[in-house]
């Protein structure tokens, strides 16, 4: 059972806390996603994960393993760097069986497993090569066979898409579910791209400023977002956050922002009890649907719209929210169950 | 019509930026030229008087293809003295090349991998050491080692000489080091090396041609290192202060031969290193 635990990790780097209290319980064989904003450190409780950073206190257990005070390689974790870390000066082979030549793997198992995770990554045609005459992404394929290629309790990915183009990224992300879903490996997986989380993630865990907002399933953390931050962080357009002052019916105790996805609004051309008129500021068609900015009493929201109903700026439209999809915080951005 | 006009303006602009970057071009080759001649002159001149007879030597006009005459060169090996003052600059020279990368690559390598209280200053008193003339240092140093039994010894020289060649050891290592990505020696870590194992199985393969650059580096600056040579060792002689001394009063040609001996070696490391010390101070293409 390769369950990973992080309890109460706090890191700083001179005056500047970069994790504040950080928990986590990783399940066994699950793909967990650390979400986040550049700078809330992520890559910096992953490294703490990896041993690459001494966390200041707190404990990280690896399966029943106590690691917190290990070096690297006695954790049994792999990693794959933003930059690829392809050594430049082995081959491809070499690169992915360095791992295992340093864990005196038998040459018969060498061999074996660098065919296997090279066949797996595509990559079984250049093994021959030095990472100068690879492509970046081939790079990325190399780096990440080389991870396999371990069989580590654990895989770490820090931004591993994020230096390829647009289209070979979305190609990749497809591969690497696929090959991350057969491999049972639990992995985590740094990245500030929303998208990327929601379609790679068995469990999604929102950071905000070294702490973790939510750790959730993506539907949980896209329907019911425990702080207004994750709200505003997940969705595009995010959540609207709205003062409930003109809502009639009953506000929950402690409740002061009203939020409500963009898309779940009842929507009326002419004006009904119950719902709010707003004054269209812009209207956007996005092919599927048409998104609208819109305005009430001087707040300023969002709301998607079927493509059938015929608006421009400056017109009246007639919503309501839906009432099971409205969430409630209270004035510290918490949600109110 | 107004077309037209136009055509031809931008006709004639395209022509005067050319004549513009003719202009550049033709400075930049002639001052290239210039600066080329400058170091390859004297040392034309330093052969063809090596390779010629004295008569040629102190005649005129002087000979422009020499006659390689190796009289004088031969002459000059046969010196009493020379191959043992030879040997003392090898020797010297190869203890301050051991000297200087073996301390200088940790300190290098600290610089490029560590942040710890004083890094900067630490930098800075590494160039000061080269603030301070030979000449200032040599007597003081020479009554150190007479006091403590170094005196007229090729180790102690060696050990003004890596003092010298340290500076330029540290600093060319540590960019060396810097010019690593440390997440390579991040995944070696984590894929099962210790520090040590990391250094030697990825870092150094990759620093080693920028190391061997920098090695003959300091071999060369003991090979040329004259003063303190020469106020520091009276029988143990390295070739610089041999020639200083027994041949201020020799015939011009037997000079000249001396000359050439003493910059092959610097010539021939520098020639077969270039590559590398091009790229470790970022000029070339890499
Ligand atoms: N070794 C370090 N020394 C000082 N500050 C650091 C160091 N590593 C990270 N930081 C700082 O910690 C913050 C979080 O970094 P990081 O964990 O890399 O963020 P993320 O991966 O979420 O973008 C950043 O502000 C960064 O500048
Ligand atoms: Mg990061």
């Amino acid at each position: 059972m390769t369950t990973i635990s992080i309890e109460n990790v706090k890191k700083s780097f001179g005056d500047a806390h970069i994790l504040k209290s950080v928990s986590l319980d990783i399940k066994h064989q699950e793909f967990t996603v650390l979400l986040g904003p550049s700078g809330c450190g992520k890559s910096t409780l992953l490294r703490i994960i990896a041993g690459l950073e001494t966390q200041d206190t707190g404990v990280i257990k690896i399966g029943d393993r106590t690691v917190s005070h290990l070096p690297p390689k006695e954790r049994n974790v792999a990693m794959v760097f933003q930059n690829y870390a392809v050594f430049p000066h082995m081959t491809v082979f070499e690169n992915i069986a360095f791992g295992l030549r340093m864990k005196k793997a038998p040459e018969q198992k060498i061999k074996e497993n660098v065919e296997r995770t090279a066949t797996l990554m595509h990559i079984d045609h250049l093994l021959h090569r030095y990472s100068g005459q690879l492509s970046g992404g081939q790079r990325q394929r190399v780096a990440v066979a080389r991870a396999l290629a371990v069989e580590p309790d654990v895989l770490l990915m820090d931004e591993p898409l994020s230096n390829l183009d647009a289209l070979l990224r979305l190609q990749m992300r497809a591969e690497l579910k696929a090959v991350l879903e057969a491999s049972k490996t639990t992995t985590v997986y740094v990245t500030h791209d929303q998208v990327e989380a929601m379609s790679l993630a068995d469990r999604i865990a929102v950071m905000n400023a070294g702490r973790i907002d939510q750790y959730d399933l993506p539907d949980e953390i896209y329907n019911n977002p425990a702080t207004e931050y994750v709200g505003s962080f997940i969705g595009n357009p995010p959540m609207n956050f709205i003062s409930p002052t003109f809502q009639r019916g009953d506000i929950p105790e402690g409740a002061t922002q009203l939020g409500i996805r963009p898309e779940d609004f009842d929507v009326s051309t002419e004006a009904r009890e119950d719902y709010w008129p707003i004054t269209i500021l812009t209207r956007e068609r996005l092919g599927s649907h048409q998104q609208l900015s819109a305005e009430l009493n001087g707040q300023l929201f969002r709301v998607n719209i079927a493509n059938e109903i015929d608006v421009s700026s400056g017109n009246t439209l007639y919503l309501k929210p839906k009432d099971d999809k409205k969430r409630w915080y209270s004035e510290s951005g918490k949600i109110i169950l | 019509m107004s077309n037209l006009n136009q055509d031809v303006s931008l006709e004639q602009e395209i022509q005067a930026a050319d004549n513009k970057n003719k202009v550049w071009k033709w400075l930049f080759i002639s001052s290239a030229a210039f600066m080329i001649s400058w170091i390859l002159f004297p040392i034309y001149l330093l052969i063809v008087s090596a390779l010629s007879s004295a008569e040629v030597v102190n005649g005129w006009p002087k000979a422009f293809v020499p006659e390689f005459d190796m009289e004088t060169l031969q002459f000059f090996m046969n010196y009493y003295g020379v191959l043992g003052a030879l040997k003392n600059s090898l020797i010297a020279a190869v203890f301050t090349m051991v000297i200087s990368i073996g301390l200088g690559t940790p300190a290098g390598y600290a610089l490029a991998r560590f942040e710890f209280r004083g890094k900067e200053t630490f930098r800075m008193m590494i160039l000061l050491t080269r603030a301070f003339p030979m000449p200032l240092l040599a007597l003081p140093l020479a009554v150190i080692f007479i006091n403590v039994g170094l005196d007229d010894t090729l180790f102690g020289l060696s050990l003004v000489h890596a003092a010298l060649a340290l500076p330029f050891a540290v600093l060319i290592t540590s960019s060396l080091f810097l010019g690593i990505p440390v997440e390579l020696e991040e995944a070696a870590w984590v894929l099962g090396c210790n520090r040590w194992q990391a250094f030697m199985k990825v870092v150094m393969p990759l620093a080693l041609p920028g190391l061997t650059a920098s090695a003959v580096f300091a071999f060369v600056i003991s090979w040329n290192e004259v003063f303190a040579a020469a106020v520091l060792t009276i029988n143990n002689q390295t070739l610089t202060a041999f020639l200083v001394q027994s041949l201020s009063s020799s015939p011009a040609e037997v000079k000249f031969a001396g000359g050439l001996i003493l910059i092959m070696p610097a010539i021939l490391f520098l020639f077969v290193v270039r590559k590398y010390l091009f790229s470790m101070w970022g000029i070339a293409n890499r």
